[in-house]
């Protein structure tokens, strides 16, 4: 008697009752299906946002105003901070200042934005800008569709110069070509220099940068008549010249402000923050559905205990014809967790199909830790659950097994 | 295994059988001494009492007696499915008394064959996956098991009837199922529980044939039963009464 006779006694017995099966595995169906989509979700939430932060380019520091990170190294928590944050800008001359720190630094761009309409022709668009400096697409990477982006000349110039974010583009210009036209925004008339090659977002709210228009700080400065600067991104030389740099910024911010009213932090310290928010949201929802895996095992407990009840007389039969105790626990357990392993496994592929139902717009993914998750989980609410079950059909006495009626 | 031949030309099986079969004297199953104790509550109840049997290889013997008389507790205790309380079992010469279960359950599938009053074959489960049943706990592989199923079916006239499932079975067909099934592993003995008491006449003659012819190419069997005109087709009977052996006749059963 080997195991795959032994499997092949337990799947028949499966298929014979197709319906009961179905129903039995209905709860490790659930159970599973939920689990592995919720870890899909979060998993892709994660891969998308570290992608989206990896696209920006990477060993940049980033310096906000106010305190973004609480003590703890979450996000800080007071209102206080927030509202700070809205007043507190930078100056030309905190960039200057951490531009002289060379040369651990590579580049520093900075940027404020505006609002304003822009128009061409009959296209009207509420638009966010940009006003930034002329190396803004080499530190927070931006590849152009067409044109070029403006140069230092035109920066310091101050000249009518923009460039505009992708969907600005369609918007404003359809397919046709928009370098070289003016465009209005506001009152002004600004020659289109460049169009950025479209970054595309998972349908997160939030501005998108395909909505910006990039004007020169000096132009936008002038004309909106504000010179603050709202955020300074640094690029660092290398990757592990970035802790020392930021202690060095941090440093060389504290000439002019408070330790509150400005926060200096790389990337990697923005996506730990976000990571471990989304893994504690997917361990949580991972959790309460993890709970339907259980009532999944019970599920299989009961009509297990029902089928060695109705199945006494074959469990007799086998036992006189020569099954030890041993082989009819085996039977029934791997019964037990065959129904649960294809349970997990049909749970699986539909988790896989409304993984692939979601990515359309929402960025879910099947990963192989979720297949062996789901695969071992299966496997052990099979064994657990089905454990008791075979235990009293393995106990039968063949004598009383046979009489039964 | 010969053919074992049915229906038509087994009419003159019986009286030739004594000439043709391989005689032995070899003593294939001996129960010395063997009482079988149920406590039941309080009571205690002696459903076997100090007996002493034993069958030679390729007798046919017959064990009678009313309900209650303890001939299923002797079915029991002899073909190993229950241990004896006190006593000793010897099968082909081994001491087997103190076996455990696991070790009895090896026992029964190689050296022991069950014929049940109720057939007992698995629903749903072809004529050759249930003749074969006992050869998958005796680890034979897949094809072997159904050659030798096919075969013997075949030979019990159901060649026709091999993937038919119990339901699609006659009681006549489906017992020949289960004969074919005690025979598969080419047992010891073969113990036949009332193998009549489910099956109209008709089956009933035909069965009782197939087992006349089964003892008469050397089949040991071992027939339990309350009915005197089949306990008389054995060449010894032996009956019970209150657990206890108070008759042992051989033929001619003159005034029996």
């Amino acid at each position: 008697m080997n195991i795959s006779n032994t499997i092949s006694i337990a799947l028949k017995a499966i298929f014979i009752n197709k319906v009961r099966s179905l129903l039995t595995m209905l709860g490790v169906i659930i159970g599973v299906s939920s689990v592995v989509l919720l870890i899909s979700i979060g998993k892709g939430l994660e891969n998308f946002i570290t992608q989206q932060f990896e696209d920006l380019g990477t060993n940049n520091v980033y310096i906000s105003p106010g305190q973004i990170f609480g003590e703890d190294g979450s996000f800080a928590s007071s209102q206080r901070g927030a509202i700070q944050s809205m007043s507190l800008s930078f100056t030309i001359q905190d960039v200057r200042a951490i531009e002289r720190l060379r040369p651990q630094i590579r580049a520093v761009t900075f940027y404020s934005p505006f609002t304003d309409t822009a128009r061409f022709q009959d296209n009207n668009k509420d638009v966010t800008i940009l006003g930034t400096s002329d190396n803004y697409n080499q530190v927070l990477i931006t590849q152009l569709e067409k044109g070029r982006w403006f140069d230092e000349g035109e920066s310091k110039g101050a000249e009518k110069v923009a460039v505009l974010g992708y969907d600005i583009y369609q918007d404003l210009f359809g397919e046709s070509d928009a370098i070289g036209k003016k465009v209005r925004i506001g009152s002004i008339s600004y020659e289109v220099v460049g169009v950025a090659e479209k970054k595309g977002t998972g349908g997160f709210s939030g501005p998108s940068f395909d909505e910006f228009i990039y004007l020169p700080f000096s132009t936008a400065s002038r004309i909106y008549n504000d010179n603050k600067i709202m955020n300074i991104v640094v690029k660092i030389q290398n990757e592990d010249e970035v802790e020392s740099s930021i202690a060095l910024i941090e440093k060389t911010m504290l000439d002019n402000y408070e330790e509150d009213e400005f926060s200096v932090f790389d990337q990697r310290e923005l996506l730990n923050v976000i990571t471990d928010i989304l893994g504690m949201v997917t361990i949580a929802l991972g959790g309460i559905a993890a709970i339907s895996l259980l009532v999944g095992g019970i599920g299989i407990m009961n009509i297990m205990l029902v089928s060695v009840t109705e199945r006494t007389k074959e469990i007799g039969l086998r036992k006189a014809l020569g099954a030890t105790p041993n082989l009819i626990l085996l039977q029934f357990l791997i019964e037990a967790a065959s129904l649960s392993i294809l349970g997990g496994l049909i749970g699986l592929g539909i988790a896989y199909g409304g993984s692939l139902a979601l990515q359309s717009f929402f960025p879910a993914k099947v990963t192989w830790d979720a297949v062996v998750l789901a695969f071992s989980v299966s496997t052990v609410v099979g064994l657990i659950f089905g454990a008791a079950p075979a235990r009293r059909a393995s106990r039968l006495s063949p004598i009383e097994a046979l009489r039964y009626e | 295994m010969r053919a074992i031949k049915t229906k038509h030309s087994t009419r003159s099986v019986r009286s030739s059988s004594n000439k043709t079969k391989p005689s032995s004297d070899k003593l294939i199953l001996q129960l010395i001494n063997v009482c079988k104790i149920y406590q039941l509550g309080s009571q205690t109840i002696k459903a076997l009492e100090c007996l002493d049997f034993s069958i030679t290889k390729g007798e046919f013997v017959s064990v009678i007696g009313p309900s209650g008389s303890g001939k299923s507790t002797f079915l029991q205790v002899a073909s190993m499915l229950a241990e004896p309380s006190r006593g000793k079992i010897i099968l082909n010469g081994q001491d087997v008394t103190t076996y455990n279960e696991v070790e009895r359950a090896r026992l029964r599938n190689k050296e022991i064959g069950f014929i049940f009053q109720q057939f007992n074959l698995l629903p749903r489960t072809s004529a050759v996956d249930n003749a074969s049943l006992p050869l998958i706990y005796a680890g034979v592989g897949r094809a072997e098991r159904e050659r030798r199923a096919k075969e013997i079916l075949i030979q019990l006239g159901l060649g026709d009837r091999l993937l038919n499932k119990p339901n699609e079975l006659s009681g006549g067909q489906q017992q020949r199922v289960a004969i074919a099934r005690a025979l598969i592993n080419k047992p010891s003995v073969i113990f036949a529980d009332e193998p009549t008491g489910n099956l109209d006449s008709k089956s009933g003659q035909e069965v009782e044939k197939i087992l006349q012819n089964l003892n008469a190419q050397g089949t040991t069997i071992i027939l339990v039963t309350h009915e005197k005109r089949l306990a008389k087709m054995a060449e010894r009977v032996i009956e019970l009464k209150d657990g206890k052996l108070v008759a042992e006749r051989r033929p001619p059963y003159k005034g029996w």
